[in-house]
């Protein structure tokens, strides 16, 4: 059965929120939008989006790491979410995998919110149902797109090309190519929920650096080559 | 502080609580009489804990519409009675007061008999369906370690049966003063089960 999904490239991935601010134009204009706000420039701006970029910093100053973690539905393949729906308005398409939710028939009753581990549900205040990611299903087979724009529009806006798209089940396809060669793996794999949004592994970058390279006199430079020097 | 949503969930289990728990008592003491015990309940009192019990659930089932982003269209969540739990009680805590209605239209008109044992009894299972499934919806969430034990269905049929026995009690004092120990007793009893069930597990 195809199972289409994203694989993020975490070793690329800049942390520039590109793809969660184009995830919030796109889906705000198109089929599934609006995607509300409130008070987006003030104290507390509250809306929904559909994908996050979680920033995390590791090790002891001053040898810190910084890596960013993009975030939106997981559309995993025992998708906890779609059971505990009293109504089926969440369900899982056969034919590619993508977890949609109906808003005819959503309620707005959250059960599914609880149910998702990785918290990618989120609840439109102003249209009072349960929103999450579509993987774009309103691009990937829209015919009046050039094929190549037949992608999330995450993945097209990505600058550091860092997302990918595409069945995780068919051998032929990038992003089954990419977890295979790269050792993609998925958040909380002993939940049970089998993911089917893939990370790649970051990697530590180890360049020859010449001796005089470590004289700069600029501090920021030197911390930076520092930090990557594996000897002369 | 608790936002309005927690506040209405507090509300319907309080509410359902007290009406199912309260018709537990009720009708096993009129259960009772089929085996020759002196436990018949005066037809006011039955009729007073059923308006009770109906009003409770019927106010509980608004109280639970309060959480949802569509209140019409919660008719929708018996859809997938198979798979999801919130679909089972909602099926369920209906089906309860449809029952519950009916039992006590007979009682009112006297019809004491077969009918109003059958109504009973089918009564008393969908209450305690309806109790298992309110627990599951949590017990079942794999991902909230503290909800996702058996403890959590066992500490909800107690608290059922806390609140039942309190309001229950209420009634005896008014109409079989005999069972008056015995009912404090009772809720004692399971007030004590739900502070051990705290203590002892923390939920």
């Amino acid at each position: 059965m195809p199972q289409y999904a994203l694989v993020i490239d975490l070793n690329t991935c800049a942390g520039c929120h590109a793809c969660a601010t184009n995830c919030k134009e796109w889906n705000t204009q198109a089929s599934f939008g609006p995607l509300s706000d409130f008070d987006p420039y003030g104290r507390n701006p509250k809306g929904v989006w559909y994908n996050r970029i979680m920033t995390y910093e590791m090790g002891e100053f001053p040898d810190t790491q910084v890596f960013h973690l993009p975030k939106s539905c997981l559309h995993c393949q025992d998708a906890p979410c779609v059971p505990v729906c009293p109504t089926g308005a969440s369900y899982k398409r056969e034919q590619d995998g993508i977890v949609l939710v109906n808003y005819n028939d959503c309620i707005g009753c959250k059960l599914c919110s609880w149910a998702c581990p990785y918290g990618c549900r989120k609840f439109d205040e102003a249209d009072k149902v349960m929103k999450k990611c579509t993987l774009c299903i309103d691009r990937i087979y829209d015919e009046f797109l050039p094929p190549e724009h037949r992608k999330p529009a995450c993945v097209l806006t990505c600058p550091a090309k860092a997302r990918f798209f595409g069945d995780i089940e068919d051998p032929n396809s990038e992003a089954y190519k990419m977890i295979k060669e790269r050792n993609g793996f998925v958040l909380f794999p002993d939940m049970g929920t089998n993911p089917a949004n893939h990370y790649l592994p970051r990697t530590e970058t180890k360049v020859h650096v010449d001796e005089h390279l470590l004289e700069a006199e600029n501090p920021l430079f030197l911390e930076v080559v520092r930090r990557h020097y594996k000897g002369g | 502080m608790k936002d309005a949503s927690t506040a209405f969930l507090d509300l319907v289990f309080l509410t359902a609580g007290i009406s199912i728990g309260l018709f537990n008592f009720t009708y096993f003491m009129e259960f009772l009489t089929l085996f020759g015990k002196d436990t018949a309940l005066p037809k006011h009192m039955v009729l007073i804990s059923n308006v009770i019990s109906l009003v409770l659930i019927g106010l509980g089932a608004i109280g639970a519409s309060f959480h949802l982003g569509h209140k019409l269209r919660a008719w929708k969540a018996i859809k997938r009675f198979h798979t999801s739990w919130l679909s089972r009680e909602a099926v369920f805590s209906g089906a309860y007061g449809f029952t519950l209605l009916i039992f006590a239209l007979l009682r009112f008109f006297d019809h004491t008999g077969f009918w109003y044992h059958f109504f009973g009894i089918i009564t008393f299972i969908l209450w305690w369906l309806s109790a298992f499934s309110t627990a599951m919806i949590y017990a079942s969430n794999r991902f909230v370690l503290e909800w996702n034990t058996s403890i959590s269905v066992l500490y909800y049929l107690n608290m059922y049966l806390m609140f039942g026995s309190s309001a229950f009690l209420a009634l005896t004092y008014f109409y079989r003063k005999e069972f008056v120990g015995t009912y404090i007793f009772l809720t004692f009893l399971f007030l004590a089960l739900g502070l051990a069930f705290r203590l002892a597990f923390n939920i």
